[in-house]
């Protein structure tokens, strides 16, 4: 009888285990540097996205939306695309949307930021399934710190899509603009949180 | 005598209500009429035989009416616009200067751009022929049938040395906006809706004029005072409406004092759009609702563009702050704040109109971006119950989200 005591308590033990283990909160698809104080970034550059989808301003859009919401936010001073693109070409970068190292501290000597953000658009398109379509974004971010060129910060999010109140009842889903924001909000709500 | 309670005097008072209700309705309709479509440079005398005489002083303001800049991308009875506009002009009591004499001063200066005056020009207009400003017209948008659609944007620019806008204006119908009872109203002749999106327009520009105040050049000229967007004015039913366009974010810096008096330029906005001219068209949206909301010193689009072709400003990507600094430089325009801008989307033809854009503010002291705001809409966003709300035109989209960020830029805590 003891032994059976034991056992459920061992049992009821490791259950909290598991349980405490989903408190200790890391979002799946996150990630932090830790050793990087966060608060103490002032200014940042937003790069070109690359672009995977058949959209062909895809990418620029959704900077557009990233850089206008991010500097809305007040965290950080966003500077303007125009004085990026003058940086980009006096670096002659081949792909901005990919940096290397060098090319990461070649840029902080012109521009003067802190971090610099690349990302890229992996879905931004009208997906079907049988009869329903919806509007799909997917796209991932990554910061790089200027003084060393690493990645301190990365996230991903996809938005939108089609769901069981589309396949049931039709519909056409969210506009393409409204789960860019959504979606932008979530990569947001991830690097303040 | 109990007045309140006869059956009869209330009949009496219902009649009377609706007989002036008629006579209001006649005299609504007599103005927007165009009977008569007397060529240009009509005189003060043919003024009096066609038309009523507009206030004081108009008379004496001769204007210059540039033929039509076309943005619309599409071909367009350009003519015949500027024909109405001269002819409501002359009938609003305003003098016009002969055709064939603008002419003539047009290819005597290789004037060939007619969506703008800069310096050079406004001055030489001023002293070779003597008119008091210049009517410069841009036709946004135009359909012939199937509604028929058109936008026109005007404003009047003061001629001398430095060309002021003194007023601006703008005006989008589509001919199904309002079809009325059994669409007795629908409007489907192009020609029709031009009459009438131009006697808008001129009524605009004889209600906005405000002679006798010596202005630039010592001319009989004043701007008008800002309609709205100042601090301590209570928001209007209308403006209640218009804060739906509010823009999803927005970010203005501490560094904008909205008392000072700044002066600005507006740079055509990077177009990603299709459609052809959306970032000029933008451009002038937001000059003029600068114009209109601020106290702010805009800069004449043509003294703009001669600005950037004097720098060879190549912008694929919007202003650099090197080229900021040179927009801004006292030997270009120098001008304290630089409005740029991209236009994703403008679809203007289909039956829902769309508009997507982002704007920027950039500071000359500062170097730094002060305000930037991104706005999209659709014209039955925000539509459920039998097209209430629903916009037609692109036109009135876009007025309507640069109104609110102007508005968020003059006075963030009505926001």
């Amino acid at each position: 009888m003891k032994g059976k005591i034991h056992g459920l308590i061992a049992l009821l033990v490791g259950v909290q285990l598991v349980f405490l283990g989903g408190c200790a909160n890391r979002e799946k698809g996150v990630y932090y540097n830790e050793m990087v104080d966060f608060a103490a970034i002032e200014t940042a550059a937003v790069l070109p996205f690359a672009n995977l989808t058949n959209e062909q301003d895809a990418a620029e859009r959704v900077r557009d939306v990233f850089t206008s919401m991010l500097l809305a936010t007040g965290a950080f001073y966003v500077l303007p695309p125009g004085e990026v693109h003058r940086a980009i070409r006096r670096v002659s970068m081949v792909d901005p949307s990919a940096p290397s190292v060098d090319e990461i501290k070649s840029l902080a000597n012109i521009l003067g930021v802190d971090v610099i953000i690349t990302g890229v658009v992996r879905e931004y398109n009208l997906v079907r399934s049988g009869a329903s379509t919806a509007n799909i974004i997917s796209l991932s971010l990554q910061m790089s710190e200027t003084e060393t060129g690493t990645v301190i910060w990365s996230a991903s999010s996809t938005k939108g899509g089609i769901t069981l109140t589309d396949r049931m009842f039709g519909g056409g889903g969210e506009p393409m603009n409204d789960i860019t924001l959504e979606s932008v909000d979530e990569l947001l709500d991830k690097l303040f949180q | 005598m109990s007045f309140s309670t006869s059956f009869f005097n209330k009949a009496v008072l219902l009649t009377a209500v609706l007989f002036a209700a008629n006579l209001w309705g006649c005299a609504r309709n007599k103005t927007e009429g165009f009977a008569v479509l007397p060529e240009h440079g009509a005189t003060p005398q043919k003024v009096a035989t066609t038309g009523q005489p507009g206030p004081a002083g108009i008379g004496d303001f001769l204007i210059a009416v540039l033929p039509v800049e076309n943005l619309s991308g599409t071909n367009a009875p350009l003519e015949e616009i500027e024909n109405y506009i001269g002819a409501g002009l002359v009938k609003k009591g305003f003098r016009v200067l002969d055709k064939n004499r603008l002419e003539q001063f047009r290819k005597k200066h290789r004037m060939r751009n007619t969506g703008g005056v800069n310096s050079t020009l406004s001055e030489a207009l001023l002293e070779e022929t003597g008119v008091d400003a210049v009517l410069i017209t841009s036709l946004e948008a135009y359909q012939e049938a199937g509604p028929p659609l058109i936008s026109l944007i005007t404003r009047l620019v003061a001629s001398g040395s430095r060309p002021e806008i003194i007023w601006m204006d703008s005006v989008g119908l589509s001919g199904d906006e309002s079809p009325g009872f059994l669409d007795l109203k629908r409007i489907r002749k192009s020609s029709e809706l031009i009459k009438k999106v131009v006697g808008v327009l001129t009524d605009s520009l004889a209600a906005g004029f405000v002679p006798g105040i010596p202005g630039g050049d010592g001319r009989n000229l004043s701007r008008p005072q800002p309609r709205s967007g100042r601090l301590g004015n209570l928001l209007s039913p209308g403006q209640w409406f218009e804060r739906q366009y509010m823009p999803y974010d927005y970010f203005r810096s501490p560094l904008v004092d909205p008392g000072s008096q700044y002066s600005i330029a507006v740079i055509p906005m990077l177009n990603l759009s299709p459609r052809k001219n959306a970032g000029v068209i933008a451009q002038l949206h937001y000059v003029r609702e600068l114009v209109n909301m601020t106290d702010f010193d805009v800069f004449e689009p043509g003294m703009v563009r001669e600005g950037l072709l004097k720098i060879r400003a190549n912008m694929p990507q919007g202003p650099s702050l090197a080229e900021t600094d040179l927009i801004t430089g006292e030997y270009l325009l120098g001008a304290d704040l630089v409005l740029t801008g991209r236009v994703f989307d403008y679809q203007g033809a289909s039956r829902e109109p769309k508009v997507d854009f982002s704007m920027q503010i950039i500071e000359k002291k500062s170097r730094q971006i002060v305000f930037g705001a991104r706005a999209f809409r659709r014209g039955t966003d925000g539509v459920y119950f039998f097209d209430l709300g629903r916009e037609y035109t692109a036109h009135n989209l876009l007025r309507k989200l640069s109104r609110a960020t102007v508005r968020l830029l003059v006075n963030p805590s009505r926001s």
